[in-house]
């Protein structure tokens, strides 16, 4: 059997969308909630994301060649799981509006401050549009392809800026600060659930599916959790929890005080860079994403036709969602994240838990 | 920038008659989701300072 898409490329592509919230709203947020006790909130973050990995192996594994509409209609029928598709295409398209302006925020913000926003966003859809037309496959092997060098490229970056770590910024950490910490880790969680995006395309992974090939799924949570705890540590130990809460993006001005043995300097440019790739494939996996869901819905074979009027609708809505950096902030503070707590969290638990109670092994016939 | 997405509409659905015509449902997708498009496009164009839903949270969520 063909498969297209392995289970590798699907958690690569997990670690890969997930790197720009964790270098861009992760610090900022935990400093503000949790001050310097924020480096312990990825660790209260743990159990959730090692349940929701537990949950989409249980499903994947009780419903190979499912994805995530096929399942709810094995579980709950066909009303219930469109119902559900329809909430997820809300949310979708919320989060992709948002992810834009967050794109658009970020370069503003560090490179080019007196271009609209309005320009980064069209040139963002003409390269969706761009590598939409070769398939997802393109996607996931983009990200399986670049995530090693970006990993590399941020442990040179954390060598470097181990000599400029300050303990006096991140000890002493008070107990008392200690739920604090935890309720703060509710950033954390709502970033890692982006592992809940796979279930979409869950259908590509074929039947039959090894144990090595679910293992894949723990250590990719391992790493987020990982990840975020050293950029965190890495954020507050040069900058400064203070100064963190008070930034929009506290990684890239981190980066800008570090050089390699004061021979190379002006690493920021390439942090940048690093979430501009994030946005993108983030963006390119929800624009696919969006379009499953509205196939889906309306029972279509082929989705491709419809790029151009959603772009349409998504250019738009990036500027009624939001429209300022405070505005943004705002809104993921206030309404994404507790969103994204919701559709990537309770939904497939629920769902897990219907599983349980009716579970069946059904192949699909390719 | 109405215009343009109107134009790349049009040629869109020139480029994509076929796929667009073959089904009822093509398109009438297709034509929900450009009406949505270019409504909030001319809602823009006419109110270019209407507040954004995070603005309008703002006052309700503290």
């Amino acid at each position: 059997m063909n498969k297209q898409l392995s289970i590798r490329q699907a958690v690569f592509l997990y670690m890969f969308i997930t790197i720009s919230p964790v270098l861009r709203q992760i610090p900022s947020a935990l400093a503000r909630e949790a001050e310097r006790n924020g480096s312990l909130s990825p660790f209260f973050a743990i159990p959730p994301i090692l349940i929701l990995t537990g949950t989409i192996i249980l499903l994947i594994t009780s419903y190979p060649g499912f994805n995530l509409y096929e399942i709810a209609v094995q579980l709950a029928g066909k009303v219930f799981a469109r119902f559900i598709m329809f909430l997820y295409l809300i949310w979708a398209l919320l989060y992709l509006s948002a992810k834009l302006n967050a794109y658009a925020l970020s370069i503003q913000f560090t490179l080019m401050p007196k271009t609209g926003s309005d320009f980064f966003i069209l040139v963002m859809l003409v390269l969706v549009y761009y590598a939409l037309l070769r398939t997802s496959k393109t996607i996931f092997r983009f990200s399986e392809f670049a995530l090693g060098p970006i990993f590399f490229l941020i442990g040179i970056l954390f060598i470097c800026a181990v000599g400029k770590l300050r303990t006096d910024y991140l000890l002493p950490v008070s107990t008392i600060e200690i739920p604090s910490a935890a309720m703060a880790s509710k950033h954390v969680i709502a970033a890692g659930g982006n592992m809940i995006i796979i279930m979409f395309f869950a259908d590509n992974f074929g039947i039959s599916i090894t144990k090595n090939q679910l293992r894949k799924f723990w250590t990719g949570a391992w790493i987020f959790i990982a990840f975020s705890f050293i950029i965190t540590v890495f954020t507050f130990g040069i900058t400064g929890a203070p100064l963190t809460a008070n930034l929009p993006f506290p990684f890239y001005i981190t980066v800008k005080s570090i050089s390699f043995f004061n021979v190379f300097e002006r690493f920021e440019v390439l942090v940048t860079l690093i979430c501009i790739l994030s946005d993108y494939v983030s963006i390119c996996v929800m624009f696919i994403v969006v379009m499953y869901i509205i196939k889906w819905l309306f029972g279509l074979k082929e989705t491709g036709f419809l790029f151009v009027p959603l772009a349409a609708v998504v250019y738009y809505l990036t500027f009624y969602v939001c429209k300022t950096q405070f505005e943004y902030d705002f809104l993921y503070n206030k309404l994404i994240v507790n969103l994204n707590l919701i559709f990537q969290y309770v939904i497939p638990l629920l769902l897990s838990l219907f599983c349980l109670v009716k579970r069946k092994h059904i192949r699909k016939q390719y | 920038m109405i215009f343009v997405f109107l134009a790349l509409l049009i040629v869109s659905f020139i480029r994509e008659k076929d796929r667009i015509l073959n089904k009822k449902i093509n398109l009438f997708v297709f034509m929900f989701l450009s009406v949505i498009g270019i409504v909030l496009g001319i809602v823009r164009m006419i109110y270019p300072y209407i507040p954004s839903m995070a603005s309008l949270l703002e006052k309700y969520i503290k």
